[in-house]
């Protein structure tokens, strides 16, 4: 896909990236993300690839803006409390990058849409607070074999992996279970969570491009309270449920 | 033998505390090292770490040298390691 003129000025101090160039900013302009949802991982996660000029995401998240989403969803705004967060999102995108095609879907992944959801995109970010929707996600994107930018935060601390259905573990060789004790609201702070998201939108940035060391097989572990940064090495479940029945 | 356990996420919050160190047999797993971590501890610790066996739960990724490990598997701790014990996290 071929860059606009209008696209060479306003990418031109990315496309001076070793190893991006013009030919990584074509293959970003041909791509489709789905980010679901698009919260306090999700939002700036967005916002990044939009600006870094994706050609369409997908965004999925259901539900109004509350008051405690401002201290961390970069894509809601006070006005916009009581009123659709979906549509926050894609207003404050498209004022970043006019350009983009945005999906804006009103709905969290269940088990009616996923497999819909994953067919439209070349790439998922999960940015899910619930497991079952992790794990929705997780076997629908190894059914169809689409790479998985799996993000996560608790307090201060975030972890990222990339997963590439049949080469690396998924998410249920990770966690075979839904775990025990686990609650939807968690203690996190914006900055914590859009640290985590821009490290998974470069992670995925790299991925369509085409450069770079990506975190396959790897997990990054960030401690900001101590800002330690570190990566461990993973390995899949020969009897996983969902991966290891692949053809 | 020594072992310094790091909790994190979840676990360092329920704990109130980042690490501790207990004293193991030489040979001993990580489901070993569990009931010292656990004991007087806020229950929801328990949950989050131990399943009904009282083995370190499937979901909890035990981590040590910077690469995840079988819990169960006996001789991989050595006298003064550090293990990280990770509950998962997710977004929001």
């Amino acid at each position: 896909m071929q860059l606009t003129e209008e696209e060479r000025a306003i990418y031109e101090w990315q496309i001076w990236i070793d190893g991006l160039g013009e030919g990584g900013q074509a293959k970003l302009k041909a791509a489709t993300a789905l980010v679901t949802r698009v919260g306090g991982l999700g939002g700036p996660l967005a916002l990044s690839l939009a600006a870094a000029g994706i050609g369409k995401l997908i965004l999925a998240h259901a539900g109004d803006t509350v008051p405690s989403d401002l201290n961390r969803q970069i894509l809601q705004t006070h006005h916009q409390l009581g009123k659709s967060r979906i549509e926050s999102c894609r207003q404050r995108l498209l004022e970043l990058n006019p350009r983009l095609e945005v999906e804006a879907v009103p709905e969290n992944v269940n088990d009616e849409n996923a497999a819909r959801l994953v067919g439209g995109a070349d790439l998922v970010f999960d940015c899910a607070p619930l497991f079952q929707e992790r794990f929705l996600l997780n076997r629908e994107c190894v059914r169809q074999g689409k790479p998985l930018i799996d993000a996560a935060m608790f307090d201060l601390e975030g972890q990222l992996t990339t997963i590439i259905p049949g080469r690396t573990p998924c998410l249920a060789c990770l966690y075979p279970e839904i775990p025990p004790g686990w609650k939807r609201e968690f203690p996190v702070l914006g900055a914590v969570s859009a640290t985590i998201a821009n490290l998974a939108a470069l992670e995925g940035i790299k991925l369509i491009a085409g450069f770079g060391e990506l975190l396959t097989g790897k997990m990054l572990l960030c401690d900001t309270r101590t800002m330690t940064f570190r990566k461990i090495s993973l390995h899949r479940n020969p009897d996983c449920p969902v991966c290891s029945v692949l053809p | 033998m020594k072992l310094t356990i790091h909790l994190l996420g979840q676990a360092r919050q329920l704990a109130a505390r980042e690490r501790l160190e207990v004293d193991l047999p030489d040979g001993a797993c990580v489901h070993d090292a569990l009931p010292a971590l656990l004991e007087g501890a806020d229950p929801r610790l328990a949950t989050v770490l131990a399943d009904d066996e009282g083995n370190l739960r499937r979901s909890v990724m035990a981590i040590l040298r910077d690469e995840t490990i079988d819990p169960g598997e006996a001789n991989l701790l050595q006298d003064r390691d550090e293990l990280s014990l990770l509950p998962p996290m997710s977004g929001g």
